[in-house]
């Protein structure tokens, strides 16, 4: 009896239908919150397995046969690395949900500063290694067919067109599962739970084949021994260089493939499911590989010469009539390739679309997404079509190379290039002074020694002969297996030591002689030290956000019932009224890292710094400018003598900007005019310098003028801060109020003279002394403070020649008001009302204060238990400054 | 404080000790179990291959020995996993705290 | 491009001269004024091919003065360059309805600067 054609492909369309079925009722199950048993660890366990590919479910035997227990290589490194987990897995894991990474590329460009140079180069680099493997996942499929295919001749079959049929189904299967929500945690219960069945049906299949061919055909276990070592692979025989290489490679891939961190760190649901796995996973790829040597030894034994090994499994109960062992088997086989490429797919397309597709879309779109279209329904479409780009570059690289033998070495090749991203892997988790440049040369060092040493002499036509032989140019150093004359390597072991050792070596010397940025260091120290502080401080210290725009933006990416639903949490929290939370640095990182299990942390923090960062000064915009103005002095020699005064004004700044932070929350509209009067001299302090640096035929007069408005910027930046600090220190009450007693008379006294001392104008001032002796008991340094101030501005504003001002004191019911009213114009209504505000100027009026000062006078007053107001109907302007009179003073 | 209060206090001390201490030592298990793995796997590095003078190691033996090392390791770790049951909540157990409050 | 005509409209005299410096070695005429409430009509009698508008100005904001040049038919087309120490996400989103041809934040760089009014006078060169 030979199973028709037909039957197979009827029961491979029934199992997908199977899966289809599992995936969508296990998503239903899960949306409902139901379904502890989706989250157990058996199901994050059996998930590991798509480690198991169609290479190996096939391939082992084959490989057992070429290179006899070689093979099994490819599972201890992953057993080490799982029953070592409390080494290494624990705490990447703890790192990936802490930091909610989307991918293995997310979790590098995070760790390293949120770059998204380096993320963009850990996707090539995992789309160039994993392309090949996903074709040796198609090219087993169809060779699989054809096998069934060629038993059953009634039947017109074409690898070809299999291929593509296989690719489109495996693509739709991927994008109806994988991108079916934009889920904050980026996890697919569906997907999952289909490939844990799947993974149950491959290590059935591999077990009865097994069970089938040592009970079944050798006849019992000793029978199986004696005939193995009677075969041709029936002595040791492997290359102690190999058996490392491979080990070791095995290993770094098993944490580095982006299928594996797909399934191990960003789907896993509890950090506990790792107890499970760490002895769970090495038993079913112990299983896996159990019966391979025997099945190997056996199929030499009993199949015609020239059949090929890799397809033993398959071949060898069919030869012995047992179709619906082959059948099983060859679901095994399916079901492998299938869900290893649904799951790479899947995650290469994660960060085709965070990394690539995404940061060029929003730049496209210009200001990003607080004014542009719907960027969740973008980041799915990104992602749609990266499955399909990933699987349709599968079947391509397929197509050229001809399904040939050349595609059975890929496997390793693939691991080789996705191991190099295990230094910055390691080192960013480990140690703290990894820096960006560091990952990024490693990186790229690594990846192209790996691409010359063995992708593209294992791809054959790439490199000619002669480069092969010679080296490029006759240089024979630098054959591409024998790199610096060391010959005699085999060329895995040479490829995996020079692009392993020079990749780690260039990561730690660019990694110690380069600097972190403030973002890099940040996040250096939360991976590294994770365990300490797993909820994290990165954060958005020193920002004002508009709350709305941060929830129309988080709407259009988590979708507006999730969105709403997150801020209201938040505002809850806080214990705000309504439904906006304020925009604490707090809740601004956690938004990020929500947003960023979207669209990938780079992405996120950019987004959140478009609508955070625009709205005022903040920490790193100040030293920004502060740091372009010390590299500008270096060029300048004119500008070195006002070199120690840009700094400290600089030091200023940032301190003034910390203090800004606290006040921010009330004061929106107080940071916009701080920022502007920051901005404002910075503006001309700039600019001039640029002029200075820039410009070589500046007359000697130019260059002092220039100098001079410099320093003039510089010290009105400097008023300016200390007016903010002093009414910092005003309204956060923390001020020490030095209480006297004292005359009334001497206070003004002092003021006058403060006042008019060097003045430009001279001021006839009126007073009536015999009212002035009045005892005070206040703080008498404050309070000249705001007489100073009042007689300055009368000073300076009245608009009549000559200014005339008169001082007017009353003393009535235990107060004591004393007017200043000078002959000019005044105040206009509107002034008036304006007048103690922050920041409010008479119109036209610039360089001189920063408009505080009345602003501080009413501080210093209401402080003192009195008042200062505007006096209308006075014919001038005038100001009336009440305080109270301590009448047990008796005065000498 | 009552003599009674103190002892009790110390014999809890003591029980609290030893916990930690067992705690301690399981970690380190988990640890070196790696080590003992990777030392087990390279021990087939110094058989002798096939065409070696003394003759080679059959592939049987070979088979028995790797199997037995993994299947050794499996049931420690299975072990220790079990064990760890007990005090996994101080150690792993604690997830991030956001997840309760946004996932 | 040379002999082209800015007009500046800025409160800050050490702006001015700044700006000032950088356009006319680039052999532009440069006039400015420092009010906002009689822009219109100065900007009416100078006719320049390009205008520069600081956004908080005495008298009349540099929105409310865009905005009325936009209204007017002769100046729908005339590129504005609009400066703003404020530098919020609001005044961008309201300078881009207004119809800014290019908004730029303080402090800038003179290269920045520059490049702007270089690339706003080619436009309309060119147009």
């Amino acid at each position: 009896m030979m199973a028709s054609f037909n039957l197979l492909v009827a029961v491979c369309l029934g199992y997908v239908a199977i899966l289809f079925a599992v995936a969508f009722l296990a998503d239903r199950i899960a949306a409902t919150g139901r379904g502890r048993w989706l989250r157990s660890p058996l199901i994050y366990t059996l998930s590991l397995s798509i480690y198991c590919t169609a290479w190996t479910f096939y391939g082992a035997v084959g490989y057992a046969v070429r290179s006899g227990l070689e093979f099994v290589t490819i599972y201890l490194g992953p057993t080490i690395v799982m029953i070592g987990w409390w080494w290494g897995l624990r705490k990447l894991v703890r790192v990936g949900r802490s930091q909610r990474v989307t991918s293995i590329a997310d979790l590098l460009s995070s760790r390293y500063g949120k770059s998204n140079t380096l993320a963009i180069c850990v996707t090539l680099l995992a789309v160039i290694g994993i392309t090949p493997y996903i074709a040796l996942q198609l090219q087993s499929i169809t060779l699989s067919f054809t096998t069934f295919s060629e038993a059953d001749p009634s039947r017109g079959w074409s690898d070809v067109s299999s291929g593509l049929w296989v690719a489109g189904g495996l693509a739709i299967f991927a994008i109806l599962f994988g991108t079916r929500n934009l889920d904050a945690n980026e996890r697919h219960h569906g997907v999952v739970t289909a490939i844990a069945l799947e993974a149950v049906v491959k290590l059935v299949a591999l077990l009865a084949v097994g069970i089938f061919v040592v009970w079944g055909l050798a006849g019992g276990v000793s029978e199986t021994m004696a005939r193995i070592d009677a075969s041709p692979i029936g002595e040791w025989n492997v290359d102690p260089g190999r058996w490392s290489a491979i080990t070791f490679l095995a290993a770094a891939a098993f944490v580095c493939l982006p299928r594996m961190f797909q399934v191990m760190v960003v789907e896993i649901d509890n950090e506990r499911h790792l107890h499970t796995a760490a002895w769970a996973f090495p038993l079913y790829v112990f299983l896996m590989s159990l019966f391979v040597v025997p099945i190997a030894a056996i199929g030499l034994e009993l199949l015609p010469e020239g059949t090929n090994p890799d397809l033993f499994v398959l071949t060898l109960p069919l030869s012995q009539g047992r179709e619906d062992l082959a059948m099983l088997s060859f679901l095994g086989g399916f079901s492998s390739a299938t869900s290893m490429v649904i799951v790479a797919s899947m995650a290469l397309s994660t960060m085709l679309s965070n990394h690539i597709v995404m940061p060029i879309w929003l730049s496209w779109t210009g200001s990003g997404a607080s004014v542009s279209g719907d960027v969740r329904s973008v980041v799915l479409l990104a992602r749609r079509v990266s499955i399909v780009v990933v699987l349709a570059l599968g079947y391509f690289y397929y197509m050229l190379s001809g399904g040939g033998a050349g595609l059975a070495a890929i496997g390793l090749i693939s691991f080789a290039g996705v191991a190099q991203m295990l230094p910055p892997l390691v080192g960013g988790l480990y140690w703290r002074g990894a820096t960006r440049s560091g990952a990024l040369a490693g990186l790229a060092v690594g990846a192209g020694l790996w691409l010359y040493t063995l992708l593209l002499p294992g791809l054959g036509g790439f490199l000619p002969e002669a480069v092969l032989q010679q080296g490029p140019f006759g240089l024979s150093w630098l054959r591409p297996h024998a790199l610096f004359g060391i010959t005699g390597l085999d060329p895995m072991t040479h490829a995996v030591m020079w692009s392993m050792a020079l990749n780690t070596l260039v990561f730690v010397v660019v990694s110690l002689i380069s600097l972190p940025d403030p973002v890099e260091r940040l996040q250096g120290a939360q991976f590294v030290d994770v365990f300490e502080h797993s909820t994290g401080l990165r954060g958005w210290t020193g920002y004002v956000a508009q709350s709305e725009d941060l929830l129309v933006m988080a709407q259009r990416i988590l979708g507006a019932s999730d969105a709403q639903a997150l801020f209201q949490r938040e505002a809850k929290r806080q214990g705000a009224r309504g439904t906006l939370p304020e925009p604490t640095p707090d809740f601004l990182q956690r938004l990020e890292r929500n947003l960023a299990g979207s669209v990938g942390a780079a992405a996120a923090h950019a987004m959140i710094a478009q609508i955070v960062g625009g709205s005022s000064v903040s920490v790193e915009d100040l030293l920004a400018v502060a740091d372009e103005s010390a590299q500008m002095l270096e060029y300048s020699s004119q500008l070195e003598a006002k070199s120690a005064e840009l700094s400290r004004t600089a030091r200023q700044l940032r301190e003034a900007n910390e203090m800004l932070t606290r006040l921010s929350e009330q004061k929106d509209a107080f940071l916009g005019q701080v920022s502007h009067e920051l901005r404002t001299p910075m503006t001309s302090i700039r600019a001039f310098s640029e002029i200075l640096r820039d410009t070589e035929d500046l007359t000697p007069a130019e260059t002092t003028r220039y100098a001079a408005i410099i320093h003039d910027e510089a010290l009105r930046l400097t008023r300016l801060l200390d007016d903010l600090l002093d009414l910092n220190v005003l309204e956060s009450g923390q001020v020490s109020l030095n209480m006297r007693s004292g005359v009334l008379a001497q206070v003004l006294e002092h003021a006058l003279s403060a006042a008019l001392a060097g003045a430009a104008r001279k001021m006839i001032v009126h007073r009536r002394p015999e009212t002035e002796n009045i005892p005070l008991h206040s703080d008498l340094d404050r309070l000249a403070q705001v007489f100073i101030n009042l007689i300055s501005n009368a000073l300076k504003y009245c608009d009549t020649e000559p200014p005339e001002l008169t001082i007017r004191v009353q003393s009535q019911g235990g107060k004591v008001s004393v007017d200043f009213i000078d002959n000019g114009s005044g105040l206009t209504e509107e002034a008036q009302t304006l007048a103690f505000e922050k920041f409010y100027r008479v119109s036209g009026e610039k360089a001189g204060g920063a408009g505080l000062g009345l602003a501080i006078c009413r501080e210093i007053m209401q402080r003192l238990d009195g008042d200062v107001t505007y006096l209308p109907g006075q014919g001038g302007g005038a100001f009336r400054v009440t305080l109270p009179i301590r009448d047990d003073v008796k005065v000498a | 404080m009552s003599p009674e209060a103190t002892r009790r206090r110390r014999r809890e001390t003591v029980v609290h000790e030893r916990q930690t201490y067992r705690r301690r030592r399981h970690r380190d298990a988990a640890r070196l179990l790696a080590v003992l793995g990777t030392v087990l796997f390279a021990v087939p590095l110094l058989w002798e291959r096939a065409g070696a003078e003394g003759g080679a190691v059959a592939m049987s033996s070979a088979i028995i020995y790797l199997f037995s090392a993994w299947a050794a390791l499996i049931a420690i770790s299975f072990w220790l996993g079990v064990t760890a049951r007990h005090w996994e909540q101080d150690e792993t157990g604690s997830t991030p705290n956001q997840d309760a409050e946004t996932g | 491009m040379t002999g082209r005509h800015v007009l500046l409209i800025e409160d800050e005299p050490n702006i001015i001269e700044a700006i000032r410096f950088l356009l006319t070695r680039e052999g532009w005429k440069v006039d400015s004024h420092t009010h906002g409430g009689d822009a219109i009509e100065v900007v009416q009698r100078i006719k320049p091919d390009l205008l520069i508008l600081d956004v908080m100005l005495p008298g009349k904001s540099g929105m409310d003065i865009l905005q009325e040049l936009r209204a007017l038919p002769e100046y729908a087309n005339l590129p504005v360059l609009m400066l703003t120490a404020r530098g919020q996400m609001r005044d961008r989103d309201m300078a881009e309805r207004a119809g800014v041809s290019r908004f730029m934040t303080k402090p800038f760089s003179n290269i920045e600067v520059l490049d702007a009014v270089r690339d706003l006078l080619t436009q309309t060169s060119r147009s």
